[in-house]
């Protein structure tokens, strides 16, 4: 295991119990809002979950000083959908809640079905037919969890490998190595439509991307370490560790995910490794698959610059000072 | 693990485990020794039968009573385990004679008539032929009753059937005592409760086996108001208080004229509201709050009902007389079915408590879990100490184990049972968290 | 101590003398080897082995098997107890007084009435035959619930069917033997039953001859119900019972799970 000094990053600090007392603050109102800002009988509509939240209130990307984005799969998988022709209604955190997946695995099943009910019932009054969502806990637990009747749950790289997806030549044909970490919620943990092709598909789409496989892929994949926010200590650090050499050893550019948590707990650990530039294990970027995609299509530059950092503080430059 | 260590630390010197390993071994079946142990234990429970025999003898003797009299027509009961073949003798008769023609075998090869004797063995081998078929007949592996909800069913409707039977062996004696009751309704009794004790089970069992159950309940007991509706209207139509040639609406509207008929109208609205109530509630509310219901109406109507009782038996005796005779006739129906309603919603919706640790016993400890489980990589592992399945089996599994769960199902995919060990976690961390949950863990949806 | 102790020389002296006049090789070997195996022989079950903090509410049933054995061993003692008194004679006579009994009858009324505790043991055996058939039954139910007849248990099932059977038997030729009102109410029925067997009408009178011994119940019947109450159904079953349990022991428990 690799020793893990406790005063790296600042990440390992946010209080996840904070972070939940908010969420189960937020599911005890339960009021229904009159006008929703979206139109009713949408066809398609985006849920994007708990990212917005934690790029916003959280701050993953801006403490992490943009190793972990997660904002930036909102805007990718927004660009996504339009270029498969999807105009999707979005559903996001100023009516939607939490969908309750940390909850429900927690054991806080009364939160959890407040949640659920809220949740429902806005997807009802808005008649939405499709609901795409970027996440596979998402997915797991719209799918599996809610039984919505009569609304078919897509995960986005489902949509967007049946919609045909087409990603342009590459400007430089320079190869890149990739791989891809089977998220366990919307794989293994799936009784029907579990998503294994789906993102191999598209990632073969990439013409210049090689797709190599992590030491346990598929049905078998590690977990990530962490999974509903539970524990964040040094032995779940050992897990993603592990499972971060994996990657390390097969030499990649990019280890592509298809769930947030997944992308937090790897980019949490891979912004601690560049804390001391010296020391830096993991050289590959860790993005998320539809981050990976949207930067690959033509149109509009996605994601927003990284915050201003002060120039003596961030690593990347040189001549800074190591160390908080 | 190393084996050395594992057999020092946990086997060895045990009872029960090998001593030798590898090919030549020759203790195949280790166990407990006879000599003490099991002699010992079987001699507490022989001395404790020995007392209670000694204790029955004594208080209870059995008298030898009056001889055998051939002169006398002797009036006398079968002992209680040959009471359902007497039951089911007497009611061989109302099974049709059939004449044997003679070119199929009547008279020398069958015999001229199949009569109610004939019948009556028959019978009788009803109960008994299934007992000798039943390894033939069900040949599924799944032995427990849980997850083999019809074959538990279908043994308490055996059991039933022989119960019912045995009680019709005494319809005499019933009847005498309570002379409202028609010989009618104990005929029914063969057929109308066992089925609703095999419904019944049916539906509780499958409830263990954490299975869906709404539309079962909702069957049933929309069966069971369906059933008690249209007694009810036959009733009415063909009631027995109110001279013939009148039309039922005619009859209803005479009614509050009627006071013989206003003891039994009042118990079958009782009888039709309870019904109802129970298939709403099952139908249409959340579990817990129909819960809540099913319990306050049972309590109410019960108590509405005996106030009436003795209401009407001060004011209105004859009507009482009326409405007993009505309701002990249609007995089947009245009685039985509501108790079935509440039966039946009770034990499709409670809590059983650790469900899927019941189901979660199914585990033959293979280790594969274990072996997969990316926790036990990371966390200590003293002897098995972290793996959960293990843990649970020793009730370990509270604190740590339970809490570091990553519940990533790596262990429920390699798992030779499809044990689901997330849904596990789930029913165990929400006993800690949350309210408890019906056993489908709430999922029925708002609406 | 210097010298052994009484029991080991106690043992010394009678195999010795056992010794001295059969050859010893062939039954001491045996005898130690089925010693080894009767004292490792009952294993514990799966909770009790791997210690595992489980309470199945169906374990004490697991006794009932074995309450049944113990009832039937008692019952064959108080069987023969009685069976010193017991007359199995049911041909009506008259008293002096000119009621009607029967030579079985006036038995039972000596060993109620007449022997020292003769009450008591017959009411042991009343009784004990109750439990013993409720043993069964609900043993039956055990293993059906179980599911213990399953694969590779079908003929041990088939055992205990037949045995049930013969359970049933020996209760209902067992209280037709005293000779009074139930036994002739008991005997009426089965006459009847018998003669109505389903099939051609000569295997009815021959079922009826064969079981009682007369086509009406005059009282002939009672020395048959004896003995099959006392050899036919005892060797039979005796045999049957011994059958059965050795199929459990070398199969082993079906244990719930």
């Amino acid at each position: 295991m690799i020793p893990l000094d406790p005063e790296y990053g600042p990440a390992r600090t946010i209080p996840h119990p904070v972070l939940f007392r908010v969420l189960d603050a937020e599911a005890d109102d339960a009021t229904v809002p009159k006008d929703l800002p979206v139109a009713k009988g949408a066809e398609w509509a985006y849920y994007p979950g708990c990212i917005d939240y934690y790029d916003r209130e959280m701050q993953f990307s801006h403490l992490n000083y943009g190793d972990t984005d997660h904002g930036i799969i909102f805007d990718s998988s927004i660009k996504l959908l339009k270029a498969v022709g999807i105009e999707p209604a979005i559903l996001d955190r100023s009516f939607m809640k939490c969908c309750g997946h940390d909850q429900l695995w927690q054991g806080k099943l009364d939160v959890f079905q407040t949640m659920r009910d809220y949740n429902t019932k806005i997807i009802r009054m808005l008649g939405v037919k499709n609901i795409v969502t970027s996440c596979a806990e998402g997915y797991r637990t719209f799918k599996l969890d809610y039984q919505l009747k009569g609304v078919k749950v897509w995960h986005i790289t489902q949509v967007l490998y049946e919609r045909g997806l087409r990603v342009p030549p590459p400007k430089d044909g320079k190869p890149i190595r990739v791989t891809y970490q089977d998220p366990c919620r919307s794989c293994r943990q799936m009784p029907v439509d579990p998503i294994y092709d789906e993102p191999r598909e598209l990632i073969k789409r990439v013409q210049n991307a090689e797709l190599v496989e992590l030491k346990t892929f598929r049905g078998d994949a590690q977990c990530c370490g962490v999974a509903q926010m539970m524990y964040c200590n040094d032995k779940t650090k050992g897990l993603t560790a592990s499972r971060m050499d994996e990657a390390k050893e097969l030499d990649v550019d990019y280890l592509l995910t298809a769930c947030p948590k997944c992308l937090t707990h790897f980019g949490c650990l891979h912004h601690e490794n560049r804390w001391k530039p010296e020391e830096e294990r993991y050289r590959y970027r860790v993005v998320d698959i539809t981050h990976f995609l949207a930067e690959r299509l033509e149109g509009e530059a996605i994601g927003k610059p990284p915050s201003v950092i002060p120039v003596a503080q961030d690593p990347r430059q040189k001549g800074a000072k190591g160390g908080a | 693990m190393e084996i050395k260590a594992v057999r020092e630390g946990v086997y060895e010197d045990r009872a029960g485990f090998p001593r030798q390993y590898g090919p030549e071994r020759s203790d195949h079946q280790p166990g407990i020794p006879f000599w003490p142990h099991e002699v010992y234990r079987d001699l507490v429970i022989t001395f404790l039968l020995v007392a209670i025999l000694f204790f029955l003898s004594a208080f209870a003797t059995p008298l030898v009573g009056p001889s055998a009299n051939p002169a006398v027509q002797p009036y006398s009961v079968p002992d209680w385990y040959l009471l359902f073949s007497w039951g089911l003798l007497k009611i061989a008769d109302l099974f049709p004679v059939i004449h044997v023609p003679e070119n199929f075998g009547g008279g020398t090869l069958i015999g001229t008539e199949i009569d109610a004797a004939v019948w009556g063995d028959l019978l009788t081998a009803i109960p008994v032929i299934p007992i000798f078929l039943l390894p033939f007949i069900d040949r599924g592996r799944e032995t427990r009753p849980a997850k083999s909800p019809f074959r538990a069913a279908g043994g308490m409707y055996m059991i039933a059937f022989v119960f019912f039977a045995s009680v019709y062996a005494a319809n005499d004696r019933i009847i005498a005592t309570w002379p409202f009751i028609h010989d009618d309704t104990l005929k029914w009794l063969f057929v109308v409760p066992p089925t609703l004790v095999l419904v019944a089970s049916y539906v509780g069992i499958r409830r263990l086996g954490f299975r869906d159950m709404y539309w079962w309940i909702v069957a049933s007991l929309g069966a069971s108001f369906a059933i008690v509706s249209l007694v009810a209207a036959q009733v009415f139509v063909l009631g027995p208080w109110a001279a013939d040639g009148i039309d039922p609406l005619t009859r209803l509207a005479m009614l509050p004229n009627n006071p013989a008929a206003h003891p039994l109208f009042a118990f079958m609205i009782i009888v039709l509201a309870y019904t109802g109530i129970v298939f709403f509630a099952a139908v249409a509310l959340r579990e817990r709050k129909a819960k809540q219901w099913v319990l306050f109406w049972s309590l109410f109507f019960f108590f509405l009902a005996v106030g009436l009782v003795k209401f009407f038996a001060d004011t209105n005796p004859a009507g009482v007389g009326v409405a007993l005779e009505v309701i002990a006739y249609h007995g089947n129906w009245f009685i039985a079915f509501p108790l079935f309603s509440l039966i039946t919603y009770y034990v499709g919706t409670r809590t059983p408590y650790s469900t899927y640790e019941y189901l979660l016993n199914e585990c033959y400890q293979c280790g594969k879990c274990h072996t997969v489980c990316p926790v036990t990589k990371v966390e200590d592992d003293a002897l098995g100490g972290l793996n959960l399945v293990y843990n649970t089996f020793k009730k370990q599994h509270d604190g740590v184990p339970l809490w570091t769960c990553l519940a990533c199902d790596a262990c429920s995919a390699v798992c030779p049972l499809d044990i689901k060990y997330s849904d596990y976690i789930l029913e165990e961390r929400s006993k800690v968290m949350a309210r408890p949950m019906a056993a489908d863990g709430g999922r029925r949806s708002a609406e | 101590m210097a010298r052994e102790s009484l029991v080991s020389r106690l043992n010394k002296k009678v195999f010795g003398y056992l010794a001295s006049r059969f050859p010893p090789t062939p039954w001491a070997d045996l005898t130690r080897r089925t010693v080894e195996t009767v004292q490792r022989q009952v294993p514990r079950s799966h909770a009790e082995k791997y210690e595992l903090k489980t309470i199945w509410y169906w374990y004490p049933l697991y006794c009932l098997g074995g309450i049944s054995f113990v009832a039937f061993i008692l019952l064959t003692i108080t069987g023969i107890l009685l069976g010193f008194y017991y007359i199995p004679d049911g041909t009506i006579q008259f008293t002096q007084t000119g009621d009607v009994t029967s030579r079985a009858y006036e038995s039972m009324n000596f060993i109620m009435n007449d022997v020292p505790f003769g009450f008591m043991i017959r009411g042991l055996h009343h009784w004990g035959a109750h439990i013993m058939i409720a043993a069964v039954f609900l043993h039956m139910m055990r293993v059906y619930f179980t599911g213990a007849y399953k694969k590779p248990r079908e003929l041990n099932w088939l055992l205990g069917a037949v045995l049930l059977i013969i359970t049933l038997a020996f209760g209902y030729s067992g209280y037709v033997l005293p000779a009074n009102d139930l036994s002739r109410a008991a005997a009426t029925i089965g006459i009847n039953m018998a003669k109505a067997s389903p099939g051609p009408p000569w295997l009815g009178q021959l079922l009826t001859m064969l079981i009682f011994g007369e086509p009406d119940p005059t009282g002939f019947y009672i020395i048959r119900m004896y003995w099959l109450h006392v050899f036919i159904l005892p060797m039979v079953g005796v045999l049957l019972m011994i059958l059965h349990m050795a199929l459990v022991w070398i199969q082993g428990v079906g244990e719930p799970h």
